[in-house]
């Protein structure tokens, strides 16, 4: 009876010591996505897009749609899936 | 028949805590668990390294590299040999002059034997290349450490090693992970400071004030702002010192204050993207550039202000996060405002300071 008492003991020890660290390793890395954000000059137009290859801060991206002016890129940044 | 058992267990126990206690065998276990647990990152490790390096061959040889694995070789293997301590007279000159040769063969090895359309492109190689270098360079660290503290039995050494093994492995996946960035020419959490640069010199005209160093020249209700940044949107952080030196000598010494933003570590707790201001030159390289600020600054006694963007280890080498694009857009705000407080007529130099990948 002390035995089995013992056995269940050491079982539910090393299930506390093995737990975490299983728990740990299941843990993955989403992979973020890039966002290119697009401004007019002007400031009156923006827009956003995935990112390009090719794409860089200080890029002109076309006209405005709205004034004409020249659309630059002015920011390149990762987003993990759960922000917007 | 239960309580002979009984007896055995208690008198194993009690020789299992003599042999414990009063011998070398406690540590001897120690030793070897922490040696199979060093073992099984030192994997990981390995993987990494591996990677990084099958995709480095690949990159360079689809850039046109006839043998990419002993031009990869040679450039992983490459190395510098710090100038002497003992006599400080001169030592910075000594290790800028060491610096530039090590950046100089380096992009050489590069420039002759592959094709690529761009500077910037080569550049990004370049990038690209040091990475798998540092990659390479920690697992065999980490393997001399291991196999040394396995030869000698030296407990201390697996110790040390087992303790620091978690943010060993998460730097270097850090590492790993920026070369998804690198590889297409996304900014990267360093990046800040030649965002910020970028930002508040966009649409302006730029020239090249040093080797891979641009300045540009705005107005700013009356005050002029000289801004400096590295040469993007390839991977490069420019001379930012030697460009400051040159221009405040160009100006006479009449410059109203310079002003150096830059990307830093921040504490455990604080956020990403936290703003913070202070005195000095914010500027992380291995010490020629920093002093030229100094020395200038000092020569000139100009104010010398610092702006930081807090990040972790890790996202300074990662994709750039919003929280910090935010954050430069919040800094470009802050340094107009610190301009304005200047006379009219006067002048302010800013130094973008970090690695320009994909900002231009």
């Amino acid at each position: 009876m002390d035995l089995v008492l013992i056995s269940i003991l050491l079982i539910l020890l090393l299930l506390t010591l093995i737990l975490p660290l299983i728990k740990g390793q299941r843990r993955t890395r989403e992979k973020p996505k890039i966002i290119t954000l697009i401004k007019c000059s002007n400031k009156d137009y923006e827009t956003q897009r995935e990112f390009k290859q090719g794409d860089f801060v200080g890029k002109i991206e076309g006209k405005c749609p709205k004034c004409g002016n020249r659309l630059f890129i002015v920011s390149i940044y990762a987003t993990s899936p759960k922000q917007k | 028949m239960n309580g002979d058992l009984q007896g055995w267990i208690t008198t194993l126990l009690f020789l299992i805590i003599f042999l414990l206690m009063y011998t070398n065998l406690g540590q001897r276990i120690q030793l070897m668990f922490m040696l199979s647990n060093l073992k099984s990152k030192l994997s990981i490790l390995e993987r990494l390294s591996s990677n990084a390096l099958t995709r480095a061959e690949r990159l360079l040889s689809s850039r046109g590299s006839r043998n990419p694995r002993q031009l990869l070789n040679k450039l992983t293997e490459y190395f510098i040999i710090e100038p002497v301590d003992k006599e400080p007279i001169d030592i910075i000159k000594r290790l800028d002059h060491i610096l530039n040769i090590r950046r100089r063969t380096y992009r050489g090895f590069l420039e002759k034997d592959l094709s690529v359309e761009s500077k910037h492109e080569l550049m990004n190689v370049e990038a690209f290349v040091e990475i798998a270098s540092a990659l390479k360079l920690i697992y065999k660290i980490v393997r001399h450490l291991i196999l040394l503290g396995e030869k000698t039995g030296n407990l201390i050494i697996v110790m040390q090693l087992s303790y620091y093994m978690p943010q060993i492995i998460k730097i270097a996946q850090a590492y790993y992970n920026a070369l998804d960035a690198i590889e297409k020419g996304v900014p990267i959490g360093d990046g800040a400071g030649p965002l910020v640069a970028s930002l508040i010199s966009m649409g302006h005209p730029r020239r090249v004030i040093t080797e891979d160093t641009v300045m540009t020249q705005i107005d700013i209700e009356g005050r002029k702002l000289i801004i400096i940044k590295a040469e993007g949107p390839g991977a490069s952080v420019g001379k930012p010192g030697e460009a400051v030196e040159k221009l405040v000598e160009q100006l006479g010494g009449k410059v109203a204050k310079i002003i150096t933003v830059d990307a830093a570590v921040k504490y455990e707790g604080e956020k990403t993207g936290e703003i913070a201001e202070g005195a000095g030159a914010a500027i992380g390289d291995p010490g020629p550039e920093k002093i030229r600020i100094e020395r200038t600054a000092v020569k000139y006694n100009i104010p010398l202000e610092a702006i930081i963007i807090k990040m972790s280890q890790e996202e300074a080498i990662q994709p750039m996060k919003k929280e910090i694009v935010e954050a430069a857009h919040k800094v470009v705000e802050l340094i107009k405002s610190k301009v304005k407080e200047l006379k009219e007529g006067d002048i302010a130099i800013l130094a973008g300071i970090g690695n320009t990948i994909g900002i231009a």
